[in-house]
Formats: structure tokens, C-alpha cells, sequence
């Protein structure tokens, strides 16, 4: 092997972990070096340049702003939309349409519906911004109730890492409303900023949902704790704009308001230690058979003109942190497509979503939607409780943006006005300022259990332009899950009569690849774009990829970072967790390397 | 247009309703603009007000820094065709020669429930509510300024989504007024 540089560390993936493990090396003098596949921040398109792209996409879907290179190619979720079913039910089969590629190969029974970016920065460039801390109880469900797998952590040991966590990133909330279903702050902590304001539509909700009790929950109406900066607290000063409610956080601030790993990945570079190289993609994890180390990565370093060349890099330490597809993807292609890090079997398995059911309704008065955050509230009591030893908890997400997400608000209400209700001038515009201030919609985020099953592993047919096989997913839901559907659905419906709301939730379009079937009515899913669980930390190495260090069970200078470590997906969005999750390995990491 | 992460039930399907285009919208090609007669642009302003509801003053200001009207004009040409677009404007200019408070209805009747004509006009108020180009395949965005002005969002007294000039927690507080009704008195609510 051609061995042309050494590092202290070497880091696959410029999203979140990577820049955070880069900065916290750097700023101990440790010297790195960081593989992006994807452009770059610096010299690379720039932030108007992408929100330029968002305003002329026709689909504003998340990935609209976003290149998509041609050997660092990713997942659209107007590709998922190209699966056609065959046959009824469940258990049915999708297909290609002729004619078109998709990234992900995927095998069913139902679509992965989540995608994520390739560029520095990563996925979180088109994230919403929410940073709610797991519960406790989220560490240990196998154990209180008998369904998906304990963490080999718990709360207390991430707790101060989410501190850490929350002051890297600039939340905005206020600990004593976060402090519900056993969640606990280092005492005298609070956040860096104080909590965004709530909508108009949150309050709505909160004034109207007062006595409404379910599964032993009186519900009500929390902040949500937000990457993007609001007021802050003490003498905080991360530098950037409090946000201006550009109400477009997925797929992108125009402003830099919500934090980004951008920002990270800036101050990384800035310690003098690290470098960052991109367009590069990795392709192989190099092992040596004796010691069982990593003694290289290979990458290919592609032009925009098409050219490539070959590299390899060493390191002590190495940390793969390319989101929970392709981290598997290249370790299951590595060593001649025998696998690294994969004694367990477990690597690429237990591939998980928050599947995301839209509950939406027709209020009694305005609350004006289309303005702030994308969201700012939850209803969060709902994300522990009994009914866990049965069906998947969920949280519920309140929108600020109408029927956006379920009904395309608001231009599938213009186009039914122009089009097929005829209306037009001044009768059209009170029409539809009437329809679409009162809309409310509500995400419930459902906690997927890990199945062995559901897994990315590597198409045997089909392969990116680099020649690396692509993802082949396998997805789809158990009972537990689905009986979380059901339990959001009629929760829903509560919600909506104790708001005095009209229920327009439906789903009847059977076509659809995201459409289910369950105990005799219809359902539809969207991805949260939250892919958890691929490489699984835990206390048995024949259960689990990683140990709760985020180490290689199999190799002893390998680092797995990001939310394909998580056993279990919980109620939260990952993101909050991943900082913390990394800035604890860093710890490791760093005392290794001393 | 389709947002987000919502893409499978298509905006498309609905549009079916009395359109004359059924090819891809044509690519756009701004830079082949240049002033629209002016007696063409007045009639087009002025259709377009009874079309969206909003006024001279809204679509086409003194002092227009946008000139969407010219924009608008052209995409329109250029998509309907010039003899499509030359019928939807003589046949205003018929209607024109009523008092303006006339103008509504005598477009609906003559206009909007004619076969031909109907089709072209909804595109023109598509085009102004949301800077897109729809027709039943699908729909254009004509300029990153055409979307960040579509009226469908001072409609709805909110802000294009990607683009607020407003300040830290508004969202919390009373919408701004939308600007005045062509035809109504008052402001809409």
C-alpha cells in the first residue's frame, strides 16, 4: 500500500460528527484530516447560490438548494415517488418505473422514505432546527417495557454531554419547560438563548387543548427546543442573526439563523491542526490482518471535469462518519467486499425512520400559518408513558406552514380555486387567505423499533459511477409500529374535536408507495429524514458494531459516529443526540491520542 | 409547484380544466426581453388586475424596480402563443370600454367561461399568485424574483417561504394587512 501521509486521526463525513470530532482534536493540538465526498463551503457554491436554487425549484423538496454530484450522488425524495406497487397490501413489492434511477435500491416491502445530503456540512444544511434531548427512559425500553433494545448508556452519562451539545450548537429553550418525563439539567444549567416565541397557531392549540387527557396525559403545548438562535442568555454570542422566521428551515436559512456544521467545521480548520479535503470519496477501509487495525482509507478524488485519482491516508485513530447509509455502505464494500467492522452480522441492520403521519384539520378562526420556524411547538406528552409496553410512543410536531406537507398548501388551495372552483380577483383572494389561515397540521413522529431486517446493504446490480455498489434497502413496518399509526390517528381526531376543529386527516390514494394498510384503515408515511441505526452500539459484540465508546468491537482504532450508533430511535430527533454522542467519543478519542 | 417533502399527490392532476397548452412549458429565456407595446402592457396590467384582485399599484407601481408586468408579458406570449394572447387582450379591450367597476363580471362572462380564452387567463393569474408557468405537465418558475413576489403570499399575509423581511418573533404576534382589493373596499381579511 501506497502510505502517503499520515494523520493523528483520519474522518470520513463533514456533517455534524465529523466537524465536531475535527474541532475538538484540533483544538488539542491532534492533527486531522477530514474526507468529504461532496463540495465544498469554502470556495464551493455559496449560501445564495443555493437559496437562489430553492426559489427557482419548481419541487421544494429538501434537496432542491443542493448539488448532486455526479460520484457523490444521493437519495431524492422526488425518486421515492417513482416506486410503483404491485400487488395489495403490505407486503407488496415495488418497483422502478422504466426509465428512471433512484439512488437507493430499494427492496421494500415499503419505501425508506428519508434522504440526506452529500456536501460539507451535511445533512443538517436542510434540517429543522429541533434539539430535544432523549427521555430517560428512551435509554432502557427493553427493560421497562419489553420492546426494542437497551442502550449500553444512560441519561446521566449523556447528560453533560447534551450541555456541551447545546451551547456548540445555540439552542433556544428554557430548561424548567423541558424538564418533563424524567428529563433532568446539570443544576443551575439553562440553555444559551431563551426559547423561541410560540405561533400563533401554538397558541391556539395551547388554549384550546387545556383538559384534553389521554393515556393518562393531560396534554399541552411545549417550546420546542431549536437550533437557531433567539435571544440569548447571559453573554452568549455565537455571532449570527437571530432568526426572521423565513419559514423555509428545511430545505435552508437564508440567513444562517439555525445553526449549520458550517459553522463547526470553520472554527475546526481555524485551530491550524485540521484539513479538509472534498470531492473525495471513500471506497476502502484498509485492515491489517495481524493486528486487526486500520492502517488506511482510500478514496478517489474526482474534478469537475470528470478526472480522478486514487489515495490513500493514514491515521492512528479513524472515524467514519457519513450518516447512517453510507458509513455501512463503505465498510460493507471494503476489503473486497467481505466487510469490515461486520463480525456481528449487525452492520447495515436495524435501519430506522421516524416515519412521519400527518393528522391535519380546519380551525375555527385564523392563526395564520406560512410565518416563523417551520415549527416551534410539540405536544410532547405523549412520548413516554405504559403504552409503550404495546405500540410505539410519538411526539407530536406542530406546524407553522398549514396543510403544506399533507396537501402541498398552499398552491394545491389556489390551484382548486383558479382551476376548478372558477374563482377569481377579489373573491379569490378571500377565499383563499380564509382557507389557509386556519389550516393546522400535526406531525406525529413515530419511535420505529429496530428490526433485524430492515437494513441498508449493497445492491448486487446496481452501482454509482464510481463503480461502488449502491444502497439496497430493505423497509417496513412490524405490528408495534404500526399499532403507534393507529394510536396517531385517533389521537388526532381527539385533538382536533377538543379544538373544535374539522378533521380533514384521510388517506385513500392506494396508489402511493408510501400507503399502508392496517387493521382496516389506510395510512400514509412520510421520512422525517432521521436514519438511525445501522451500526448499533451496545454491550455484546456479537449483538452490536460498536461499543458504547462509539469503538469498533472488531478493530481497535476505528470510531463509528452519528445516529447509525443509536439502538433505538426514540421520540427526539437525532441531532442533538449525535453532538452529544460525539463530543463523548471525542473525550475517548482525545485520551487515546495523548 | 410542490413543496417539501409532499410530492406524491402532485399539483398536477387538478389543472386539467380548459387549458390550451398541453406541451412542457418552454424554456424561459429572460434575457430575449424587451418593452411590451404599450398599449399591449396597459390592457395586460389591467386584465391582470381584475384577474388577481390586486391593483395598478400593487402589480405594476410607479416606480416598478421589479417590472414583472414586462416579465409576465413575455413568458406569456411566449407560452400561449401570440394570436392566444392577442384574443385574451382585444377581448379586454372590449370589455375595457366599460366603467371599471363593470370589469369583473364582464370578464368572468366573456372571458373566463369562454372555451378558448378561459384557460390562458387562469395561467395568467397562476403566473402572478405563485411566478410559475402551469400547465398540465407540470409548472415553471419564471425567476427567483418572480417566485419571492408571487401574491399568493401577501394573500394569505405571510411571506414567500425563503424570503421574510420581518423581524425576530413576529410569528407571534397579528399578520400584516394584505394590500388593497382591486375591486372591494377595504382591505382583505
Amino acid at each position: 500500500m501506497n502510505q502517503e501521509e499520515q494523520y493523528d486521526a483520519v474522518v470520513v463525513g463533514a456533517g455534524i460528527a465529523g466537524a465536531i470530532i475535527a474541532k475538538r482534536l484540533g483544538e488539542e493540538g491532534k492533527r486531522v484530516l477530514i474526507l468529504e465526498s461532496g463540495p465544498d463551503f469554502r470556495q464551493g457554491p455559496s449560501r445564495e447560490t443555493y437559496v437562489e436554487a430553492f426559489y427557482k425549484a419548481s419541487a421544494k423538496v429538501p434537496e432542491a438548494p443542493y448539488p448532486d454530484d455526479l460520484y457523490a450522488p444521493h437519495a431524492e425524495v422526488l425518486q421515492i415517488g417513482n416506486y410503483e406497487p404491485v400487488g395489495n397490501g403490505q407486503h407488496r413489492k415495488l418497483k422502478l418505473k422504466p426509465g428512471t434511477t433512484s439512488y437507493l435500491d430499494q427492496k421494500g416491502p415499503l419505501p425508506f422514505s428519508s434522504t440526506y445530503e452529500r456536501l460539507a456540512g451535511g445533512t443538517m444544511w436542510h434540517w429543522l432546527g429541533t434539539c430535544l434531548r432523549m427521555l430517560p427512559n428512551d435509554f432502557k425500553t427493553k427493560t421497562l417495557y419489553g420492546h426494542g433494545v437497551d442502550w449500553p448508556i444512560s441519561y446521566n452519562d449523556l447528560e453533560p454531554y447534551y450541555c456541551e451539545a447545546e451551547y456548540l450548537i445555540g439552542v433556544s429553550a428554557n430548561a424548567n419547560e423541558q424538564s418533563y418525563h424524567g428529563v433532568y439539567f446539570t443544576p443551575g444549567y439553562d440553555y444559551p438563548m431563551e426559547a423561541i416565541p410560540p405561533s400563533q397557531t401554538d397558541q391556539f392549540v395551547a388554549s384550546n387543548i387545556q383538559g384534553l387527557t389521554l393515556d393518562g396525559e393531560a396534554l399541552s403545548v411545549t417550546p420546542t427546543p431549536a437550533g437557531r438562535n433567539s435571544r440569548a442568555r447571559n453573554d452568549y454570542d455565537n455571532g449570527r442573526r437571530a432568526c426572521a422566521g423565513n419559514t423555509s428551515c428545511v430545505p435552508i436559512c437564508p440567513i444562517q439563523a439555525k445553526y449549520d456544521p458550517t459553522i463547526t467545521l470553520a472554527q475546526a480548520l481555524q485551530t491550524g491542526h485540521v484539513e479538509m479535503r472534498t470531492n473525495c470519496v471513500a471506497v476502502d477501509v484498509k485492515v491489517d490482518a495481524d493486528t486487526q487495525k486500520v492502517i488506511g482509507v482510500e478514496y478517489v478524488h474526482y474534478q469537475n471535469d470528470g478526472s480522478k485519482q486514487r489515495h490513500t491516508v493514514s491515521g492512528k485513530l479513524y472515524a467514519l462518519a457519513a450518516h447512517a447509509i453510507e458509513t455501512p455502505r463503505l465498510l460493507l464494500n471494503s476489503n473486497n467486499g467481505k466487510g469490515v467492522a461486520n463480525s456481528s452480522d449487525q452492520l447495515g441492520r436495524n435501519l430506522m425512520d421516524h416515519p412521519v403521519m400527518n393528522g391535519w384539520a380546519m380551525l375555527p378562526e385564523k392563526v395564520y400559518p406560512f410565518r416563523g420556524p417551520v415549527s416551534t411547538s410539540g405536544i410532547e406528552n405523549l412520548r413516554d408513558g405504559g403504552f409503550r409496553s404495546h405500540r410505539s410512543a410519538f411526539r407530536i410536531e406542530i406546524h407553522n406552514v398549514g396543510w403544506n406537507w399533507p396537501e402541498n398548501a398552499p398552491f394545491q388551495d389556489l390551484t382548486n380555486m383558479v382551476f376548478s372552483e372558477g374563482l377569481f380577483g377579489d373573491s379569490l383572494r378571500k377565499q383563499l387567505n380564509n382557507q389557509v389561515a386556519r389550516q393546522l397540521d400535526l406531525n406525529f413522529l413515530i419511535d420505529q423499533q429496530p428490526q433485524e431486517h430492515n437494513r441498508i446493504t449493497l445492491s448486487k446490480h446496481k452501482q454509482d459511477a464510481l463503480g461502488i455498489p449502491l444502497p439496497e434497502i430493505h423497509y417496513g413496518f412490524s405490528d408495534y409500529d404500526m399499532n403507534g399509526f393507529v394510536a396517531a390517528f385517533e389521537t388526532a381526531d381527539k385533538i382536533f374535536s377538543q379544538l373544535g376543529a374539522r378533521n380533514h386527516t384521510h388517506f385513500d390514494d392506494t396508489s402511493k408507495p408510501n400507503y399502508f394498510e392496517y387493521k382496516g384503515r389506510g395510512y400514509e408515511f412520510q421520512g422525517a429524514g432521521h436514519i438511525v441505526g445501522t451500526m448499533r452500539m451496545g454491550d455484546n459484540p456479537k449483538q452490536s458494531v460498536v461499543d458504547k465508546e462509539l469503538r469498533s468491537w472488531d478493530h481497535p482504532n476505528l470510531f463509528l459516529l452519528g445516529s447509525g450508533v443509536f439502538p433505538t430511535i426514540a421520540t427526539s430527533n437525532p441531532t442533538l443526540t449525535i453532538a452529544a454522542l460525539t463530543l463523548r467519543a471525542a473525550d475517548t478519542m482525545i485520551k487515546e491520542l495523548t | 409547484m410542490v413543496s417539501r417533502r409532499h410530492f406524491l399527490a402532485g399539483s398536477v392532476a387538478l389543472l386539467g380544466a380548459n387549458l390550451t397548452q398541453a406541451a412542457h412549458p418552454v424554456p424561459l429565456k429572460l434575457k430575449e426581453h424587451h418593452p411590451a407595446p404599450t398599449e399591449q402592457l396597459a390592457l395586460f396590467v389591467d386584465l391582470s388586475c381584475v384577474l388577481t384582485g390586486y391593483t395598478r399599484e400593487t402589480l405594476a407601481p410607479k416606480f416598478d424596480t421589479l417590472d414583472l408586468k414586462n416579465q409576465y408579458y413575455w413568458v406569456a406570449r411566449k407560452q400561449l402563443g401570440g394570436e392566444t394572447l392577442d384574443g385574451l387582450l382585444n377581448a379586454f379591450g372590449r370589455i375595457r370600454q366599460l366603467p371599471e367597476a363593470r370589469w369583473p363580471q364582464a370578464v368572468e362572462s366573456q372571458i373566463l367561461r369562454s372555451y378558448g380564452l378561459g384557460g390562458p387567463a387562469r395561467q395568467l393569474i397562476m403566473l402572478w399568485y405563485t411566478g410559475a408557468w402551469y400547465n398540465e405537465q407540470g409548472d415553471m418558475v419564471v425567476s427567483s424574483k418572480a417566485y419571492t413576489n408571487g401574491l399568493v403570499w401577501d394573500t394569505i399575509q405571510a411571506h414567500p417561504m425563503g424570503y421574510s423581511e420581518f423581524h425576530f418573533g413576529y410569528w407571534a404576534e397579528d399578520p400584516v394587512p394584505a394590500a388593497p382589493l382591486f375591486a372591494g373596499e377595504g382591505e382583505a381579511k
